[in-house]
């Protein structure tokens, strides 16, 4: 029954994993976010660095005798801007950056090539305002598209303009691209002249309207988060990465919901979006996926059983840091239908609770991107800009999951001295 | 020898590397044994003589091997020794895939 089960769930979701982490353009689209990482962590930090100390309503420049420190704000917000303001166009870069890389060909040139077709595109009267996080989606089409383009083009030998041996080969190299590249570059300008002639309107407002605000209004609420905790804490279960394998999908909606975050704050609104990377640190991902540390506390509480009370002693530091692995395999929790129900329900109790401690206004939604792999509390109390409430939740999602994994704890006790008594018996 | 591990950020593996070095060390083995990120797996090609990988990306292994394309073996690392850090076993499963290459 339970083999039955397991290889129903390896039959289903595996699929779904080889996909989102097998798929070229899904690859690309996770590797391009994160390597963005540590500009978003700085672009956001900046921004709370702005607020912090140049804001005239909520920083230091507030307080008479620092009203010169309103003057310097352009200190943050100008790396705000290119931070997070900016990043579409990054994203273009590193998309097919990584396309190119997966298809053998110069990474950079594909970068190149990506970003510069990515602002053909964009309405010339207005650039600056149109490489944010709204551009997200248009910045993947691009990416993808352009590099469909020059590598087919590529594949035509009698195109690349052959220069003789003597040539250094890295300029040799770049007039090898040179005509794949001007008709990449010219089909993006036709195509954007042409709907321009046409319609008026530019792609980038289209695919916003069309694509990206239904994608992101599908994934980034109540359910469609709730279905990704489940679906990740199943592969979990599995033993597979279920963060890494669900964020293909979720980074570019918790990128762009970080991105209106901070333009909300910004104009003096409350962040719009619940779902960001430091929800995920505070209410999914506390202490390992699957609120983890919960089952470890209550093991050392409540558990008999010797080999638990070790292994998990061995795995709670990296917990604190939110590494769950040597608790999900060396315990283990992967494939062990005791902690199946409260691994795969804990994390959706306490997401919940996150959705409605946030909607509710009791705790305001991060606009500081969260640090992944450092330590909790720290971790929440950066990521929500030192709101006691975030940290006050950390001990409550520790608290409903512990309450969740501890009659789990207690069947395993049950179980335990049945197998050693079934075990005395046969000695017997 | 060198060995190297792959996970989803390197994070976790990095925890079974030290345990492993030690184990390499009190053998009196001179080993070297790190951990990086799955995506850097093709820019180490020609630094590492075999590749394990996490269980928790074993699903990435058919893709990897390709990546690899024979250039050394390819395997997944036992679950449980992965979970307890045992870096002994994990060495003893590197040594024999080296050695049955």
């Amino acid at each position: 029954m339970l083999d039955k089960f397991t290889d129903l769930m390896e039959r289903i979701l595996t699929p779904v994993a080889d996909f989102m982490n097998g798929n070229k353009y899904v690859v690309a689209i996770q590797k391009a976010f994160s390597t963005y990482t540590p500009i978003v962590i700085t672009g956001s930090f900046a921004f709370m660095l702005n607020l912090m100390l140049c804001s005239t309503k909520s920083g230091l420049a507030q307080f008479a005798g620092f009203e010169w420190l309103a003057n310097y704000a352009n200190i943050f917000s100008t790396v705000n801007y290119a931070c997070i303001s900016c990043m579409a166009l990054w994203i273009a870069f590193l998309v097919a950056y990584s396309i190119g890389e997966q298809d053998g060909q110069k990474p950079l040139i594909c970068g190149l090539i990506s970003s510069v077709s990515f602002i053909t595109v964009l309405d010339p009267e207005n650039i600056a305002g149109s490489l944010d996080a709204s551009a997200l989606f248009l910045a993947f089409f691009v990416g993808i598209i352009s590099m469909a383009i020059f590598n087919g083009l590529m594949r035509f030998e009698r195109i690349k303009i052959k220069l003789p041996d003597s040539v250094p080969e890295m300029i040799a190299n770049s007039f090898n691209a040179l005509i794949p590249a001007f008709i990449t570059i010219m089909v993006f300008g036709i195509f954007a002249g042409v709907l321009y002639a046409t319609t008026g309107t530019f792609i980038n407002s289209i695919i916003y309207t069309v694509i990206q605000i239904p994608f992101n209004q599908a994934i980034g609420t109540q359910i469609g988060v709730s279905i990704i905790t489940v679906l990740s804490q199943l592969l979990w279960w599995m033993g597979i990465h279920g963060h890494m394998a669900m964020n293909a999908v979720a980074k570019p909606v918790r990128t762009a919901a970080l991105a209106a975050n901070i333009a909300a704050v910004a104009s003096g609104a409350l962040p719009p979006e619940f779902y960001t990377l430091a929800f995920v640190h505070l209410f999914m991902n506390l202490g390992g996926s699957g609120i983890v540390i919960s089952l470890a506390l209550s093991i050392l509480a409540f558990s008999k059983r010797a080999d638990y009370r070790e292994v998990t002693k061995l795995s709670f530091v990296p917990l604190i840091f939110g590494i769950s692995e040597p608790m999900v395999f060396g315990l283990p929790i992967m494939l062990n239908p005791t902690f199946f129900f409260p691994f795969v329900i804990a994390p959706l109790v306490t997401c919940n609770i996150g959705y409605y401690a946030i909607t509710s206004g009791f705790l305001t939604s991060a606009y500081v991107e969260s640090i992944a792999g450092a330590p909790m509390f720290l971790q929440q109390f950066l990521a929500f800009s030192g709101q006691w409430q975030a940290l006050l939740m950390v001990v409550v999602v520790i608290a409903v999951a512990f309450a969740i994994y501890t009659p789990f704890v207690l069947v395993s006790n049950k179980q335990y001295e049945r197998e050693q008594a079934e075990a005395a018996q046969l000695e017997a | 020898m060198n060995i190297m591990l792959a996970c989803a950020a390197g994070m976790s593996t990095s925890l079974v590397v030290s345990k492993m070095r030690q184990a390499a060390e009190s053998q009196g083995k001179d080993y070297k044994i790190w951990a990086v990120d799955q995506g850097q797996v093709a820019s180490e090609i020609g630094n590492f003589d075999v590749l394990l990988l996490g269980p928790q990306i074993r699903h990435m292994e058919r893709k990897l091997v390709q990546t690899v394309n024979g250039a050394a073996p390819v395997a997944v690392i036992n679950p449980m020794a992965y979970g307890r850090c045992d870096g002994a076993a994990v060495l003893k499963q590197a040594e024999e895939l080296v050695a049955n290459k």
